[in-house]
């Protein structure tokens, strides 16, 4: 999940009929942006967080977890599902690897990979959830917080797949690539979120 | 900016001045157009949020209810008082303020995502459009706080409280993209040798506020989520009965609304130390202190969500809570302090927003000594929900937030609209305000204590008289808004045409034109080393016209600095 850093901008001062004027940083773009991405990262952690705190929160006011004659939710499949999207991550990062070295046909094929994983992921769960009904507060819970993920994972591919068309029409260069950074980087964080999703709900 | 030609002899709206309107009804990216689309729009809920309040005390007049509406009607009336007011008058009248004066006053052309603003502006039509349809298919009635059961799908079926749930949702997008659109704004985008100490104070405040809706609002998000969860999908999160968590709830919610009264009362903080350095020509006593305190509240915030949960708590968090919310007091009383210390032996200049200011100073005062009261677990416990509390937020919200929003209007106006708000009317605003808030709430402390409660549409008759008069003060008070509106629309069309500077400020919103021109300054803008040098020979010089180039020296000759940068050495 490096970044790239770009070279230092040329500074110059001119005076003008009004008064001084500074050259605008070249760069300010790329770090507002960069920037913006962390606080949105706090923001989503926040939000995740207040549902993991109410899962929590439920669980001590049942006493026993899961509730008395509900089945703990079965993670075998997801667990294969997880592994899928844990592999997409790799490859995102294969795929700026890729871009690095200028090597256009690699970062479209470690791109597509991550698309076909992460949906792999989201069709996989999907059909898993579907099945469920709400039984009671335990199922609730998880559709809830598996729903918050699931809707984030379903928006960020969209993002995934509109820059992956940007990648095949050759739109990045080794220099200017903030729409792939970003969302590599969204993808990043969702893997991050679901592993700790993963252990709030199948494992605890 | 170049227009048609207009007609020698014009009346009315020529070409250019309809344009001039029009942009404020469309998609715009200008920070200073999105600003007043924020004002505008919040000065209309706070007519309808006053209004509401108006309805409230008609029917207190009489301890019987039904005076002019059911009880079930009353109840609705003050939920959505109390949801107006916070949501869509005092958080976006800020929004709107901040949004025109932060780039302005640290040199920038706009703020870092000009979309983003206009997208975070826009968002808030529909969330009020929704909440005041909500009114219309069956209001919701369980207060601003909605606590389950009662908000939930049995007590609560109409769907009025669903439609709540999703404009506050889009609210909360709204903020938090707002919030992060500051913060990025505030940390690249400063003028060449402001570093951190030399921002202006509205602008630490604006800064220290985004970093709580950044922290606090995804909170509401969640507690949302799940309310919308168990009245659309039928669901029990929050149903005892079926094994949820009564208590969760509250805890989501005040784990974002503590918080949120802070994101209340900060900005205006800000705009406090602005107006008070100005209208005394002195510096700030303690900038620095007020700084950081600003910036500990924001963290302080979030460490005392309890206190409005002492009387369901289990009882060992009670006292860690209790102590929390005593110690917020402490940076607060420090910027009390450093105002006073700022208009200590100053040279007071009366206007109507060093007015406002004062009025904050001694109503906030009062409404942070009974918060501290409230701290207290054992007088919590006879006070809550009584009117106490009642008494206490409105000295805090009113007093503090919106008297501090009307001394910012009265100082910003001239620059926003290159014209001066009447002063005469002003006073009068002023005066009429302080007196009706005085009379309504200051005797609800007593109502209160004796134990009236909070959110009732009948009382005992014992407590009449004490409403008659606050019912009065508040008649009083409503009606002393009026001279503002008439005050701001008559100055926009006829006003005294305002200088650029016509407060002799050293911030930099006054070196430009009233208004600014779009892209707000010629060149750019060097800032005054000190923003309050009042009565200083360099804060003299600056205003003089002198604009020394401090960030030659502070780079001790080499290269210029770039707006993200910090001076190589000695003051920061």
């Amino acid at each position: 999940m490096t970044t790239k850093k770009l070279p230092a901008a040329p500074r110059t001062v001119t005076m003008s009929e009004t008064g001084l004027v500074f050259d605008a940083q070249p760069d300010l773009k790329l770090n507002n942006n960069r920037l913006f991405l962390m606080l949105w990262f706090v923001v989503e952690g926040m939000l995740f967080g207040s549902l993991i705190f109410s899962n929590f929160s439920v669980r001590s006011a049942q006493g026993d977890w899961p509730p008395p004659g509900v089945d703990r939710m079965d993670m075998r499949l997801p667990l294969l599902f997880t592994a899928a999207l844990l592999i997409s991550s790799f490859t995102a990062i294969q795929a700026i690897n890729a871009l690095k070295r200028d090597d256009r046909g690699a970062l479209v094929r470690f791109l597509g990979a991550t698309v076909v994983l992460g949906l792999a992921f989201v069709f996989g769960m999907v059909n898993l959830i579907s099945h469920l009904q709400f039984t009671g507060v335990y199922s609730a819970m998880f559709v809830a917080m598996w729903g918050m993920h699931v809707a984030h994972a379903v928006a960020v591919l969209l993002f995934l797949g509109y820059v992956l068309w940007r990648a095949s029409q050759g739109r990045y260069t080794s220099n200017s690539y903030w729409s792939l950074e970003a969302a590599t980087n969204l993808w990043h964080f969702l893997d991050v979120v679901w592993i700790v999703l993963f252990v709030v709900l199948y494992l605890v | 900016m170049a227009t048609t030609t207009i007609p020698a002899v014009s009346s009315g709206l020529t070409p250019a001045k309809r344009s001039q309107l029009t942009k404020y009804f469309t998609w715009s990216l200008d920070h200073k157009v999105i600003g007043v689309q924020y004002l505008v729009t919040s000065f209309t809920f706070f007519l309808i949020g006053g209004a509401l309040a108006m309805l409230i005390r008609a029917n207190l007049l009489t301890p019987n209810s039904g005076l002019f509406i059911d009880k079930a009607t009353y109840n609705a009336v003050f939920s959505m008082h109390g949801t107006i007011m916070i949501f869509l008058f005092v958080i976006p009248t800020f929004i709107g303020f901040a949004n025109y004066m932060v780039p302005l006053l640290i040199g920038a052309k706009d703020m870092a995502f000009p979309w983003l603003n206009a997208f975070s502006f826009w968002l808030i039509i529909p969330a009020g459009i929704l909440l005041l349809v909500g009114w219309m298919v069956g209001p919701p009635e369980a207060g601003w706080t909605a606590y389950f059961p009662l908000s939930g799908p049995i007590y609560s079926h109409a769907d009025g409280q669903t439609l709540w749930a999703v404009s506050l949702h889009l609210l909360g997008i709204s903020s938090i993209f707002g919030a992060i659109n500051f913060l990025v704004t505030v940390k690249n985008m400063r003028t060449p040798g402001m570093g951190w100490f030399q921002m202006p104070l509205f602008v630490w405040a604006m800064f220290a506020t985004s970093i709580i809706i950044l922290l606090a609002t995804p909170f509401l998000s969640g507690a949302l989520t799940l309310m919308l969860f168990d009245r659309l999908a039928g669901t029990n999160i929050f149903n005892p009965a079926t094994g949820g968590d009564p208590l969760l709830w509250p805890n989501v919610f005040w784990f974002y609304s503590h918080p949120a009264v802070y994101i209340m009362v900060v900005p205006g903080m800000g705009i406090l130390s602005e107006v008070l350095a100005v209208f005394a020509r002195k510096p700030v006593f303690g900038y620095k202190a007020i700084a950081m305190s600003s910036m500990a509240i924001a963290i302080l915030g979030f460490l005392v969500w309890g206190h409005h949960m002492f009387t369901n708590l289990a009882p060992w968090t009670r006292i860690p809570f209790m102590i929390t919310s005593m110690i917020i007091a402490v940076p607060t009383g420090i910027k009390i302090f450093g105002w006073l210390g700022t208009i200590w032996r100053g040279k007071i200049r009366f206007t109507t927003a060093m007015m406002f200011a004062l009025g904050f100073l001694s109503l906030f005062v009062i409404g942070g000594i009974t918060g501290v009261l409230l701290a207290s677990v054992p007088v919590d416990e006879q006070a809550h929900g009584t009117y106490f509390v009642v008494a206490h937020l409105h000295f805090v919200l009113f007093g503090g937030s919106v008297f501090s929003i009307f001394a910012g209007a009265y100082y910003w106006f001239p620059k926003i609209t290159g014209r001066y708000l009447n002063e005469r009317m002003g006073k009068i605003h002023f005066w009429i305000t302080y007196v009706g808030f005085m009379l309504s709430f200051l005797p609800m402390h007593i109502s209160g204590l004796y134990g009236m409660p909070r959110r009732v549409a009948a009382y005992d008759p014992k407590f009449q008289a004490i409403n008659i008069l606050t019912s009065l003060g508040a008649f009083i008070l409503g009606v002393g808004q009026i001279p503002f509106y008439i005050n701001a629309i008559a100055s926009l069309v006829g006003g005294e045409v305002a200088p650029a500077n016509p407060w002799r400020g050293l911030t930099l919103e006054w070196t430009t034109s009233s208004p600014p021109p779009e892209h707000n300054f010629e060149g750019t803008p060097i800032p005054a080393p000190d923003p309050y040098g009042y009565g200083t020979p360099e804060g003299a010089a600056y205003l003089a016209g002198e604009r020394n180039i401090a960030v030659m020296t502070l780079t001790h000759g080499s290269a210029p600095l770039l707006p993200n940068e910090q001076p190589t050495g000695g003051d920061r």
